[in-house]
């Protein structure tokens, strides 16, 4: 049996460091220090938990799970991100997928995948070498209905299954999740931060407590956390992989400027 | 909120697989709309309008973003990546 070695959380964007350079560098050393304590788990895979930001996916075909199959993606290059080769897992992807369906839980395969800054900011942090294999799975939250915080919930619970009884007893994963925290994008309320409810959100997974953010909806995470907030659903994922997990802030910035509250968390794995 | 006008979001897509075809934004617009079919009354507002027009027009915020990107008129200053990639 494989199992969960490390799990981890972080926004997945960057903005220009110009006239908050002190607060940008904060941001950047608590990705950088959140790198340094996931290579730290001896990782074998890197399960990248993320929202695609209709790069891959078309309005008119939803996937709001879905998982990425090859051996090897060549990035979107989206943000001037570098188009360089990362290294997949098809046999991890495609057995989770299968996995998923058995258990009632649509996870669409996707050929053809170029992984936009959801993933590869986050991995190019934690992994700057490409040193470890990448699952890219998606929680794209940018369809209307987007996928709930019961969805997410369940789509973690049923990763942890999978890693347990499918994958070989030498297998280390770590788990990434990246997007949110609160902020509103390509709407009125652009550059709206919420800094109290992020740091309420992360004080729940802090304290183990992710089962509770399951029962949120995202109605109330819409309000609270704007549209670009709907990403904490890839968190909410990820807390359900590793239920019960204490967990710390490694940093937060609310940075308006980049209209997003900036966050990275770890998680205490027995 | 509304429903799109015709062709935006196709129009949109498009670019998104095509890069090479972002540049007609700036250089003859025209050429998209009418491959698309995109409405007259919306042309004027996607080749000047702000954040906010777009998003009463009622494309999806993620497109309001890109098109605003690629049309010269970002929401948010543009920085080189390599400021934090080469430090990694």
């Amino acid at each position: 049996m494989g199992r969960i070695v490390g799990a981890f959380a972080m926004s997945h964007v960057l903005g220009s460091p110009v006239g908050l350079e002190e607060q940008a560098e904060r941001v950047f050393e608590g990705m950088k220090e959140l790198g340094r304590k996931l290579r730290a788990t001896r990782p074998t895979l890197l399960v990248m938990i993320s929202s695609d930001h209709l790069n891959n996916f078309s309005l008119d075909q939803p996937m709001p799970f879905a998982i990425g199959t090859a051996d090897e993606y060549t990035p979107y290059g989206d943000m001037g991100l570098p188009t360089d080769p990362i290294r997949g897992h098809a046999k991890f992807s495609t057995g989770f997928a299968t996995f998923a369906k058995e258990h009632g839980f649509n996870v669409h395969t996707l050929t053809g995948l170029r992984p936009d800054h959801g993933v590869m900011i986050p991995v190019g942090i934690v992994d700057p070498k490409r040193e470890l294999p990448i699952v890219p799975l998606y929680v794209n939250t940018v369809y209307t209905p987007a996928p709930t915080p019961q969805e997410s919930w369940r789509l973690g619970g049923l990763l942890r299954e999978y890693i347990s009884e499918h994958c070989p007893a030498d297998e280390r994963v770590a788990l990434l999740a990246g997007g949110g925290l609160s902020h509103w994008l390509g709407v009125p309320e652009e550059g709206r931060v919420n800094e109290a409810w992020d740091r309420w959100f992360m004080n729940v997974l802090a304290e183990g407590k992710g089962a509770g953010l399951s029962r949120l909806d995202n109605e109330q995470i819409l309000a609270d956390a704007g549209n670009g907030g709907l990403e904490v659903n890839s968190w909410i994922a990820l807390a359900g992989a590793v239920p019960g997990a204490t967990g710390e802030c490694l940093f937060y910035e609310a940075i308006p400027a980049w209209a997003s509250g900036m966050a990275g968390m770890a998680f205490h794995l027995d | 909120m509304p429903a799109p006008p015709h062709g935006v979001h196709p129009l949109i897509e498009h670019l998104i697989r095509t890069p090479g075809d972002r540049g007609l934004i700036r250089t003859s617009p025209d050429v998209l709309f009418d491959r698309f079919g995109v409405p007259e009354a919306a042309r004027e507002v996607l080749r000047t309008g702000g954040r906010d027009d777009l998003h009463r027009l009622g494309i999806h915020p993620n497109f309001v973003i890109k098109w605003l990107i690629w049309s010269g008129r970002p929401t948010m200053p543009f920085f080189p990546i390599d400021y934090y990639f080469a430090r990694r």
